[in-house]
């Protein structure tokens, strides 16, 4: 049952992007940085599940442990600290965003659009961006006051960077300002990574991206174990 | 004599501006079963999340089995069963796969805790009911359940934050055959509980407790012996000049207490004054031995606290 509800949806979802954009779309977008309009957007939509995976688990999933089955509060009764048991959510939501992310990596695939053998490091590379996003995702659901609140997350972060972070076009697209903020979006980095792994194509500034993801994610991971643990030991 | 197994010394949790708990002293020995009573609010269950690592002391010392509750946090937690207020069962799994997936987070070996599941389901009562989901629980089904999983680690200690609240009698009765069994086995209980029948049936010793302090402790019947007389008569329905001329009459002579639309006679030997209450017109006049709740109700006086 949950095997069922948490690849199916997630497989077929990319694919209509990839079919919809990438060949509707891509039949009047010729060429964006040397490459076809669906070459261009499949590592952005490999990119975007392993956001969306662990940004809907750890906040809606997370909050529903947290708040109304009281998972947490039972597995802190434990020996199981809250620093365990948030972790162990993350992780969960890292999990999430490596098997939708290897979904929609196999369809991309047939479609013929991995082009490198640098490409199959996208998988690992999904449990890593999964756990930064879901560091970020956590720490929010730890403020949220009721689950309406999601909505703020998905309209002011979600939304946002499935659009604006080199996505569907090039952030160059963008006036000066907004490219700083881009460059402030996590998932900019995370696409940047993919395309260039997909096509094997491997610069320097990828290093930046890494680097720039592991400051995010330790920043988040504190902040989140030291928020949930003032929210649920009262 | 027996050993101590849990030592509080003038602890206190505040929240706040808010004093929960306010500077308790308490011991507890090893194999018996005490109990926190109070009205909502007193700080029952506060005490109780300190003693199971839940929530840490704003000051004074708190030791379990010997450690410090802010110290030794994990090894505490492994010898403890803890069954909290709320039913805070996994809706995602089935009654089997509660008490598995919980006795991982004691690293329980598989093949143990397969079979400590087996015993508590046989033991509980719920061996039928493994594969079932727990939305398809009655109460006190899953209120046995959340008692199985408190034990999946064969606790030294369990504690049990209000059993039985919202059962109807039949499932009350079963889990209190269930803790008593547990006490007879050696296990060290601690419960909290709004019941006074509960309390006086199931516990060794108890405190009650009101806004954060201890009002009184001992065993039931001392406490019973030392707060209220033997027994009461309870005038129901009663008018209240006629209240008044009764509590005049009797007021040099015994405790009265009146509520609401009853008088309550607090009297060493209740029979006899019986026969002078002839002529009182109430609805109803009652002669029992006074229990747990009147001493509870003294103490913490008739009025509703919120």
């Amino acid at each position: 049952m949950q095997a069922k509800t948490s690849i199916i949806p997630p497989f077929l979802d990319p694919l209509f992007y990839l079919v919809g954009m990438g060949y509707g779309l891509g039949a009047l977008v010729t060429n964006i940085e040397g490459m076809s309009y669906v070459q261009f957007i499949a590592p952005a939509i490999i990119a975007s599940v392993m956001m969306t995976a662990p940004f809907f688990e750890n906040t809606i999933g997370s909050f529903i442990r947290l708040k109304h089955q009281k998972t947490y509060d039972a597995m802190v009764s434990t020996p199981a600290s809250v620093e365990d048991v948030v972790t162990g959510d993350i992780l969960y939501g890292a999990f999430k965003a490596l098997i939708q992310g290897t979904s929609v990596f196999i369809v991309v695939a047939l479609f013929g659009l991995v082009t490198s053998w640098w490409g199959l490091l996208i998988l690992p590379f999904c449990l890593m961006a999964g756990f930064m996003f879901a560091c970020i995702a956590i720490t929010y659901t730890a403020w949220m006051p009721d689950i309406n609140y999601v909505d703020y997350f998905f309209v002011i972060l979600l939304t946002p960077m499935f659009i604006f972070a080199g996505t569907f076009f090039p952030v160059s697209q963008l006036p000066e300002w907004a490219q700083d903020v881009a460059f402030f979006m996590p998932l900019y980095h995370v696409v940047n990574i993919t395309r260039g792994l997909i096509v094997g194509n491997l610069s320097t500034s990828m290093l930046l991206d890494l680097l720039w993801m592991v400051i995010v994610t330790l920043i988040f991971y504190r902040l989140s174990l030291y928020m949930m643990k003032r929210r649920v030991l009262k | 004599m027996s050993d101590t197994i849990i030592e509080a010394h003038k602890l206190v949790k505040k929240y706040g501006g808010l004093t929960a708990v306010d500077g308790i002293d308490f011991f507890i020995q090893k194999g018996e079963v005490f109990g926190f009573l109070g009205p909502n609010g007193a700080g029952k269950t506060t005490t109780m999340k300190m003693i199971y690592c839940f929530i840490q002391p704003t000051s004074g010392k708190l030791q379990v089995a010997g450690m410090d509750v802010i110290e030794n946090p994990r090894q505490i937690k492994s010898i403890l069963g803890v069954v909290p207020q709320d039913n805070n069962l996994d809706p995602d799994l089935t009654v089997y796969g509660n008490l598995m997936a919980y006795s991982r987070y004691f690293k329980l070996p598989k093949n143990l805790a397969k079979k400590r599941t087996e015993e508590l389901l046989g033991l509980m009562q719920l061996s039928e009911k493994r594969k079932v989901i727990i939305d398809e629980l009655s109460g006190g089904m899953r209120r046995r359940l959340v008692l199985a999983r408190g034990l999946i680690n064969n606790p030294k200690i369990l504690i049990l934050d209000e059993p039985t609240v919202g059962l109807d009698p039949q499932a009350r009765h079963l889990i209190w055959q269930k803790v008593r069994q547990f006490r007879s086995q050696g296990i060290t209980i601690i419960l909290t509980t709004h019941y006074m029948d509960e309390a006086a049936y199931l516990c060794d010793r108890l405190v009650i407790m009101n806004q954060g302090k201890f009002l009184a402790e001992g065993k039931p019947e001392e406490l019973i012996a030392k707060h209220v007389s033997e027994e009461v008569v309870e005038l129901k329905g009663i008018q209240q000049n006629e209240a008044e001329a009764v509590s005049r009459r009797f007021k040099d002579r015994f405790h009265l207490e009146h509520f609401g639309d009853s008088l309550y006679i607090y009297a060493q030997d209740g029979k006899h004054i019986l026969g002078e209450l002839s002529d009182v017109k109430a609805d109803k006049i009652i002669h029992r031995d006074a229990d747990l709740e009147d001493v509870f109700l003294r103490l913490t006086g008739r009025g509703l606290i919120e």
